[in-house]
């Protein structure tokens, strides 16, 4: 097989799309009429539980770049390579208690900016939101793109037909079923994801003897069974770092925990990270099999679906496929939904119009799902490779939200002057470190310097907190007209 | 006789001797240490002659597939360093294959104090990927075989691959203040969770 | 250099497939057992 010749053919990988793509939408349409109102749209009646709540929040954090970098990580960085990457699954585990707490605390919250600017007043509100909203286009772009790219590496579809298609019927099924929808297909996504992920990997070692895999990379490639391999432990607490950033400060999450349950939450992330932590390491040892397999890499990129292919013939191809589809939608979706929600409540209601109606908010966030699929759609269209480094600069943006996040919730002392200084004195040297030392420090000094701050701003000025702030809807029942 | 291409040893001895002289002569003139024939000078003998334009003259319908010397196009140098112990190969044999396809060989040396060598790579692929490399480096080489050769033709140059890995103490520092700060969070999450699950108004100092 | 031993690799490899197995019919049962209590959402 030609470096040139994608592993499918272009009419499968269209077959493929239009029933997904069908099903994902009719199910959606099916879905979306157990949305009675704002809090069934926004958050799925606030009663998700255990099975739908852990399959999303995996699902969600499993990324197409799961699927595809998993491999290519193995080939470059070997073992510690994938290890790393599994340590990505810690942001679920730590968030799980906090989901708990979120739940506890805001009853009747809905989103993660409800909380920053009700713990913390406006200014670290506003700054709050500018770090969600840049990660969260930032991610939803370089999904939409990573799609494209993926569709027709895998299935020579055009660049712009792959994305376009991706971002259709994402943005038509969230649009109709809300978060019932999301939630609904994530927990399909995630059996198929797990299954296909699996069944790959099977065969691979039945295939071949893990041993003489060892054997024969021992001699010639030794550093990709490096106990200390340089380049994978760099980055390593950097991207731990960062990982927790993008789950602690996330409206995709926040609203998990909203939608879940009372006593779910912290049941259900951390099942979701034990489903996710095996997965770069299942996904990722086939391409050091590959050599003892006889398989030539060409192009480290396509590692995982060559190796699939060259198993399992079209069928495996056509089950990376799927995979790598299902992965991307179950992150778009939760991108389209929970962004639109945020704007929504924060920006149209608490700044634009505090008296608006909850029948008028889901029309707006309905109105904003379809409004960031186009945004993103344009963004995507020119392909700009340059895009995933502002994805890349947002981990000291994010990593300078952890500790606002986690004492916010769990201490009353930490003072809301700090919380803002910590943010943005962590995102601005954060970003000169990625430009002056280097990417693989960026989200590290930002969370750094950040703890730095916010611990010393609140010991010099501890405030005083009232938790029963947060829970607004009570608080404000009295004084507030119907 | 030493080994010759087999169509030699059609025509007679004597012939064959010339033809076989004039092969290397001429056609073989590749460095090749490999090649059997050290080879006999050339004297022109009257017989060696007429041989000689016999065999020119012969309709020359037996093709000679010659296995043509590959190298390196990408990178397409001596010596390489590369910072993560990875990269592409790419080999080319500088001429399109009119005889069918080309196999390659690709041969890796280590150069450590084991220096051992193996074929990475045998196919008909014009390139690979390369990683895990030990800080120590590799040597590599490449030659082609054209589908109707008997033989390999020439190695290529060698390409020396030196690898930078980032230095321990950078990874030293860098892991030391993350798990540093890793633990901080763990531990604020674990006793902030325990001081407020008594009851969500309880909370640490 | 110290190398990841074959039964360490080993172990990592099997015991990935093994955890990604036990989480996929983890989800099933939880999906099957919220189905019997009507709690799915």
């Amino acid at each position: 097989m030609g470096a040139e010749e994608s592993v499918l053919t272009p009419s499968t990988g269209w077959i493929v799309l239009t029933i997904f793509g069908c099903a994902w939408i009719g199910l959606g349409y099916y879905w979306g009429r157990k949305a009675k109102n704002l809090e069934g749209f926004m958050l799925a009646g606030r009663d998700v539980g255990l099975a739908l709540g852990a399959a999303t929040a995996m699902a969600t954090w499993v990324t197409s770049n799961t699927i595809m970098l998993a491999p290519l990580f193995a080939l470059q960085m070997g073992v510690w390579g994938v290890l790393a990457y599994s340590t990505a699954s810690f942001g679920l585990f730590f968030f799980a208690p906090m989901a708990r707490r979120i739940r506890r605390l805001m009853p009747k919250g809905l989103t993660s900016g409800d909380f920053i600017r009700l713990r913390y007043g406006r200014a670290a509100w506003g700054v709050f939101l500018a770090i969600s909203l840049v990660y969260s286009m930032a991610w939803l772009v370089s999904m939409a793109m990573a799609g494209g790219i993926v569709l027709m590496a895998l299935a020579g579809i055009p660049y712009v037909y792959g994305m376009s298609v991706i971002l259709l019927v994402c943005v038509i099924y969230t649009l109709f079923g809300g978060l019932y929808a999301v939630i609904g297909t994530d927990f399909i996504q995630s059996a198929i994801i797990l299954l296909g992920v699996l069944v790959v990997g099977v065969m691979v070692v039945l295939q071949v003897d893990i041993a003489t895999v060892h054997e024969d990379i021992v001699t010639f490639q030794p550093a990709l069974l490096d106990v200390l391999m340089p380049v994978a432990l760099l980055a390593l607490f950097n991207n731990m770092f960062f990982g927790f950033g993008e789950v602690f400060h996330n409206n995709v999450w926040w609203s998990r925990a909203f939608a879940m349950r009372e006593g779910i939450g912290l049941k259900a992330f951390s099942l979701a990270g034990f489903l996710w932590l095996p997965i770069p390491v299942a996904a990722g040892f086939i391409a050091l099999a590959a050599g003892s397999l006889g398989i030539n890499i060409v192009d480290p990129d396509m590692a995982g679906p060559l190796v699939a292919g060259e198993i399992l013939g079209s069928a495996g191809a056509v089950i990376v496929f799927i995979v790598v589809f299902c992965s991307l939608g179950s992150s778009i979706d939760s991108l389209l939904a929970s962004t639109s929600d945020l704007l929504a409540e924060d920006v149209f209601k608490r700044l634009i119009n505090p008296t608006i109606s909850d029948a008028q908010l889901r029309r707006v966030a309905s109105l904003l799902i379809v409004g960031l699929g186009v945004v993103t759609w344009l963004i995507c269209l020119p392909r700009l490779g340059r895009l995933n480094e502002v994805l890349f600069i947002s981990g000291p943006l994010v990593g300078s939200a952890i500790w606002v996040v986690v004492f916010g919730l769990f201490y009353r002392r930490v003072n809301r002057h700090a919380a803002l200084a910590a943010m943005i004195g962590g995102s601005t040297l954060g970003i000169l470190a990625y430009y002056t030392i280097g990417w693989f420090t960026a989200s590290l000094v930002g969370a750094g310097v950040s703890l730095v701050i916010i611990v010393a701003g609140t010991l010099l000025k501890p405030g005083e907190f009232d938790w029963e702030t947060l829970d607004e809807h009570s608080s404000n029942q009295a004084s507030e007209s119907a | 006789m030493e080994e010759y291409p087999d169509w030699l040893s059609a025509y007679n001895s004597e012939t064959a001797e010339v033809c076989a002289d004039y092969w290397q002569a001429t056609v073989m003139n590749y460095p090749s240490p490999s090649l059997p024939c050290g080879g006999p000078r050339v004297r022109w003998r009257p017989q060696r002659l007429s041989a000689l334009i016999a065999l020119c003259m012969t309709p020359w319908t037996l093709s000679i597939a010659n296995s043509p010397s590959a190298a390196f196009e990408d990178p397409a140098t001596e010596a390489i360093t590369v910072n993560e112990g990875h990269l592409s190969l790419r080999w080319t044999t500088g001429e399109t294959a009119t005889n069918g396809s080309m196999t390659f060989q690709l041969e890796q040396t280590l150069t450590d104090s084991g220096g051992q060598t193996r074929i990475a790579y045998a196919g008909s692929d014009t390139g690979t990927f390369i990683s895990g490399l030990p800080a120590t480096g590799a040597i590599f080489r490449v030659r082609a075989q054209a589908e109707n050769a008997e033989e390999w033709g020439a190695w290529s140059e060698p390409l020396k691959v030196s690898v930078d890995y980032p230095p321990r103490w950078q990874v030293a520092v860098l892991s030391t203040s993350g798990a540093a700060m890793f633990l901080i969070l763990l531990g604020a999450i674990v006793y902030g969770m325990r001081r407020t699950s008594r009851s969500p108004e309880i909370e640490a100092a | 250099m110290i190398l990841f031993s074959s039964e360490v690799f080993s172990i990592l490899i099997y015991g990935s497939l093994i955890l990604t197995g036990l989480g996929f019919l983890t989800l099933l049962l939880l999906l099957w057992r919220d189905a019997r209590s009507r709690s799915i959402w």
